[in-house]
């Protein structure tokens, strides 16, 4: 059986993504947060059937280590309505993105902007997840998804 | 056997294209209304398909995008989320990256359809053979992410690029288990959808070397076990819920053989089928020397030359 996710660690993850990311802590009150293995947070259905050992549930939205880490899912999710610590690229960068590269960005585009972890947007797209540092991005994009886009 | 050497080989490089075993068009000669329409579309390729996740995005949103690519696309007339394009390179697109289209075949689109109005208020919905999620993710933008979809797979190794799909389109809700069917938990769904492992005799289209390995000593067993299936999963529906069943092979055996062998063994009933726009055949009650229920008649089959499309069977069943 599926956990629940600890109150902890749900009231971090929620406020995480409302400091980091200003994502009002209601935006996920449809559903329900499990725990995954490793400090992972989970959201899923609020029902679960008690009968059912599921492998897996829902979508991984984050990990809880020394601090919180927002998945690509969940920013592609909600990424839309983040208002901050977001940045836009351009066509070039964002298909570097997606193809997994690191980025280095200029002051313009990092504008206001802090260090740590950023939603990557192209357009209106929510791409997912990078690390900023000193004007560097790190890739945080699973390898898995990865993607030689031709059209974008 | 190399496929060079194999009989049903016609021409090969550089585009290989197989032939329709003998055998095959035989067998399949009584069931269908213009056999030579039949064969022919048979060995050409089947066009590309998506769907719009409109858990991400809306047509409306969506369709300009591939105008501005210049890749034409066609949305099919049965299904305003459903299109076709000629274009390879539908994986190669922003869209597809970021799972707001799930390039998936217009014939497993079917079973999520006909089941449409009952998922609006359903609360649990089982998606009983679901790798590599297609349905599953196409469940979950019918549900708009509400209620609980259990997404089961037999197969371990098919799980993961079910979880990646299902991660891909954004779905929440959806739980995903690894059991034999058989020896599924005793609980109960709202709805169930049981696409059966088969013979998947409709997929020549998609993968013509499925040709090369077809034979009629696989549907007995295909069968067997398909009976097995609809079964359990019928004693897993709620009194009063519906159930899909549905498989991709022609062969009646193991559709409407199935079927009858429900409605012998359970208090089932099965509904009328109907999708506008898009041509389906009744089913039959009488192959070779079997006889099936009248209400098999109830039951559909799609013809790749009647829409252009794979080859697929549905039946609507109610408890």
């Amino acid at each position: 059986m599926i956990e629940h996710c600890s109150d902890n660690d749900k009231a971090m993850t929620l406020e995480y993504l409302e400091r980091r990311f200003g994502l009002p802590p209601d935006l996920l009150s449809d559903f329900e947060f499990y725990a995954g293995p490793n400090g992972r947070v989970i959201l899923g259905p609020r029902h679960i059937d008690p009968c059912l050992s599921p492998d897996t549930a829902g979508l991984l939205i984050a990990r809880i280590g020394n601090s919180v880490k927002p998945s690509t899912n969940l920013l592609q999710v909600v990424g839309s309505l983040a208002v901050r610590n977001v940045i836009t690229l351009d066509r070039d960068k964002a298909s570097q993105y997606i193809k997994g590269l690191d980025l280095k960005l200029t002051v313009e585009e990092i504008g206001d902007t802090t260090d740590g972890y950023i939603l990557l947007k192209y357009l209106v797209f929510p791409l997912g997840c990078g690390l900023l540092q000193a004007g560097h991005v790190k890739n945080m994009l699973p390898k898995a998804k990865r993607l030689e886009v031709k059209y974008l | 056997m190399s496929v060079d050497s194999h009989p049903c080989v016609g021409y090969t490089p550089p585009d290989m294209i197989l032939q329709v075993p003998p055998a095959f068009a035989e067998r399949y000669a009584p069931l269908v209304d213009d056999l030579a329409a039949f064969v022919e579309i048979m060995t050409t390729p089947l066009p590309k398909s998506f769907r719009v996740n409109t858990l991400k995005a809306t047509t409306d949103e969506v369709t300009p995008r591939f105008s501005e690519y210049g890749i034409t696309i066609k949305q099919a007339p049965w299904y305003t989320d459903a299109f076709i394009s000629d274009n390879p390179a539908l994986g190669s697109t922003l869209e597809h990256f970021l799972g707001i289209i799930y390039i998936q075949e217009l014939t497993s689109m079917l079973p999520p359809l006909l089941v449409r109005e009952e998922l609006r208020g359903a609360r649990s919905v089982l998606d009983a053979c679901a790798a590599p999620g297609s349905k599953t993710t196409q469940l979950s933008a019918l549900m708009n992410n509400r209620g609980t979809i259990v997404a089961n797979d037999v197969e371990y190794e098919r799980i993961r690029p079910l979880k990646f799909n299902l991660e891909r389109s954004g779905t929440l809700n959806a739980v995903v288990t690894n059991y034999d069917l058989r020896s599924f938990p005793q609980t109960h769904f709202d709805v169930i959808l049981l696409d059966a492992p088969c013979t998947s005799e409709g997929i020549f289209r998609k993968n013509p070397r499925q040709m090369l390995s077809w034979s009629p000593k696989r549907i007995a067993p295909s069968a067997h076990r398909q009976k097995q299936l609809i079964i359990k999963t019928f004693d897993l529906l709620t009194p009063g819920g519906v159930m899909i069943y549905s498989t991709c092979t022609f062969a009646p055996e193991e559709n409407e053989g199935v079927v009858d062998h429900l409605l012998r063994e359970r208090p089932a009933e099965l509904e009328p089928i109907e999708i506008p726009h898009f041509r389906l055949m009744a089913g039959i009650t009488e192959w070779n020397d079997l006889t099936f229920d009248a209400r098999t008649r109830l039951t559909a089959r799609v013809l790749p030359h009647h829409n252009d499309t794979g080859g697929f069977f549905l039946a609507r069943i109610k408890k």
